[in-house]
């Protein structure tokens, strides 16, 4: 066990090297020079051969490439914004991910509860009429594409009803943009997507926890079905979700640019947007580094937590 | 309550009187009988029919305009528009009366909506396929198929390949890839008209479709490749194939008649859930900004140029023809009809896994 979490953080830095040297190679024989995008079109060339030697970009490729990694590795420096003239990418990015975290974990945490109480349901309504249209209404809400709702609620909710504002990012409660009306919209149309998936899934597993053994057990020692429900059914079931929500733990910090775009939130998504179009290569770059580590440690951590849930898994 | 899945039950033991039946013919047969998949199937038949046959069905160009003619109400929203001029008073209707020449009416430089969407449904169709055919089920099942075949180092090699893939935030590097690729290869392409004297290469938006599904593919074989092989381990493992080799039959033999058809229903659901996927990309990626360009008529291009508060206000009160809700109902069928495809697949190809983790997980991870 020990020994298989040692291998895989030892694989981690291997992935991020490869990850950061094909970003820092497309970005470097990419189109559109940053000194010329950051100059202008009317420019000295002086000043254009000045800046290019101060931020070291008149390296060759492998030096650059080498710099780039020992500044981020020792000094934990992933340069300067070619957009954001002066702005280190640590300081851009360091509150925006605080938002696209906030918003997605409304999101996630809503989505799944939802599809975890539906599935549920679903499975203890088998046979019924209930079942199918529960799943087939799930997997509806799931199959809509996210940007066409935002038209529909903010014409319902912000100009009908005027209970919601229809974009912006304020904070709220304790200065908490998590406690603001800002984020039920968007959170909401968020939390669509995992439903179907989710609903799916836990039925499936419910069903087949509904005839164990022990949960005939339960009942026959006369627990009250809610109790054997919920205590027996629905947290033995409910295994299979933690594949689910530990891939998604990677896109909290990757930040739905959807949502972000169409409601005006100032978060990563938005950001990487902004800076994809505006070939801002240190921002390019410390974002694709920061989503793909999420990624690995998230799922490191699912084998990891897994072996806790259900101790007869072994990694080997 | 606990005895729950007799009804499941029933239908996987019926045992079909007569001749038997082949696998194949009995999972068309749990298919044919799921009304929803089925209707999904003939929709997005239907839209694959009409994306192919946009050029003959269209009645207009997609690209000409009439600025005499512009925002020209729908003649098929006729019934619509009377119910809702009898129940609002302040109706108005468009100020150009609706006529059969334009059935869903003009957008704003007078151009043919019916025909657009047609040509949008084409883009769908052409970039789905392509990016289908070329990366997640080449390269995917190939892939996925060596790994589980050969095991060892192979195995090890290709898997991590495909983690690394996976790390990355795919759709955001499409859109890099689009962002810095795509300029090279429209200069390549023009320079190539120049020389070649070749036309139409870049006029008729190919090289959006070359940049786009390539991009595409490049970052979709991983989840094909992975499911593939799990399936081909599992099978390996099988008595029928320990049997084989027992009766002597040859690696070869074993492969092509044991194993690949055993992996073939997984094959087939995964298509479905590609294309869907893919079409769903196209979209996000077009809205964005990033896919096709027009005048190459986009469904996520239509979308975007036409949305917000006021103007889906107006389209659905009737006083400005569908150029938001018309591209937007059909995106919404068709992605709804492809998730009840692989809900209605997955149950008729593997009758268990309906009320099995590990057919729906398949299914939520995709």
């Amino acid at each position: 066990m020990v020994a298989y979490i040692i291998r895989r953080l030892l694989w981690t830095p291997i992935v991020l090297i490869i990850v950061s040297f094909a970003t820092f190679t497309l970005g470097y024989y990419g189109p559109g020079d940053p000194i010329q995008v950051l100059m202008g079109q009317k420019n000295n060339p002086e000043v254009v051969e000045r800046l290019r030697k101060e931020r070291g970009l008149d390296k060759p490729f492998f030096e650059q490439y080498v710099n780039y990694v020992t500044g981020v590795v020792t000094r934990f420096d992933f340069g300067e914004s070619y957009k954001f003239t002066g702005q280190s990418v640590g300081d851009l990015i360091r509150p925006r991910i605080w938002n696209s975290v906030q918003l997605n974990l409304v999101g996630e945490v809503l989505g799944v509860t939802l599809g975890v109480v539906l599935g549920l349901l679903a499975a203890l309504k088998q046979g019924s009429r209930w079942d199918p249209s529960i799943i087939i209404s799930s997997l509806f809400f799931s199959s809509l594409p996210l940007f066409i709702l935002q038209p529909f609620l903010a014409v319902i909710f912000s100009r009908t009803l005027r209970l919601l504002p229809s974009s912006g990012w304020e904070p709220g409660l304790f200065g908490l943009q998590i406690l603001s009306p800002y984020i039920i919209m968007p959170g909401f149309i968020l939390a669509l997507g995992p439903i179907g998936a989710v609903a799916r899934l836990m039925r499936a597993s419910t069903l087949e926890v509904v005839n164990q053994d022990y949960v005939r057990t339960a009942r026959a020692k006369g627990l009250p079905e809610n109790a054997v429900r919920v205590w027996y059914i629905g947290r033995n079931s409910i295994l299979p979700i933690i594949t689910i929500l530990g891939l998604s733990l990677a896109s909290l910090v990757e930040g739905g640019f959807i949502m972000e775009t169409l409601f005006g939130i100032p978060g990563m998504g938005r950001l990487a947007l902004d800076s994809f179009f505006a070939r801002d290569y240190p921002v390019i770059m410390a974002i694709t580094l920061i989503i793909a580590t999420a990624y690995v440690l998230a799922n490191l951590a699912i084998d990891i937590v897994y072996t806790f849930v259900d101790p007869r898994i072994r990694l080997g | 309550m606990a005895t729950a899945g007799p009804s499941s039950l029933s239908g996987q033991l019926a045992v079909p009187a007569g001749t038997p039946k082949s696998p194949r013919a009995l999972a068309w047969e749990r298919f044919r009988r799921k009304k929803l998949a089925m209707a999904s199937l003939c929709i997005i038949v239907t839209f694959y029919v009409c994306g192919i046959l946009a050029a003959v069905l269209a009645p207009h160009s997609y690209r000409e305009q009439n600025l005499d003619n512009t925002e020209q109400a729908a003649w098929l929203s006729q019934p619509y528009c009377a119910v809702i001029s009898m129940v609002d008073s302040t109706y108005r209707p468009p100020k150009v009366a609706p006529s059969t020449d334009h059935l869903l009416g003009t957008d704003r430089a007078g151009r043919d909506l019916l025909s657009r969407i047609l040509f949008g449904m084409r883009t769908s169709v052409i970039v789905s396929l392509a990016s289908i055919l070329t990366g997640s089920v080449f390269l995917g099942v190939t892939l996925g198929a060596l790994s589980g075949f050969l095991g060892g180092k192979v195995d090890s090699v290709i898997m991590r390949v495909g983690e690394v893939f996976l790390a990355f935030p795919g759709l955001l590097l499409v859109i890099l890839i689009s962002a810095t690729v795509r300029d090279r290869v429209q200069t390549w392409a023009e320079n190539f008209e120049l020389t070649t004297g070749f036309k139409g290469l870049v006029e008729s938006g190919f090289i959006d479709y070359v940049v786009v599904f390539g991009a595409m593919s490049v970052f979709g074989w991983v989840g094909v490749a992975r499911v593939i092989r799990g399936q081909i381990l599992q099978v390996r493992e099988m008595d029928y194939i320990t049997a084989a080799i027992a009766l002597g039959g040859t690696t070869r033999r074993i492969i092509l008649t044991h194993v690949l058809p055993n992996t073939t229903n997984i094959i087939i659901y995964m298509l479905s859930i590609g294309l869907g996927a893919a079409i769903g990309s196209e979209l996000i990626l077009s809205w964005m900004g990033v896919g096709i360009k027009t005048p190459t008529p986009s469904l996520g291009v239509m979308i975007y140029e036409s949305q917000g508060q006021t103007a889906f206000l107006d389209q659905i009160s009737c006083r400005k023809p569908p150029l938001f809700l018309a591209p937007v109902l059909l995106v919404t069928l068709m992605t709804f009809a492809f998730a009840l495809l692989g809900d209605g697949l997955i149950d008729a190809l593997n009758p268990r896994s309906r009320d099995s983790v590990s057919g729906a997980k398949d299914a939520a991870l995709e």
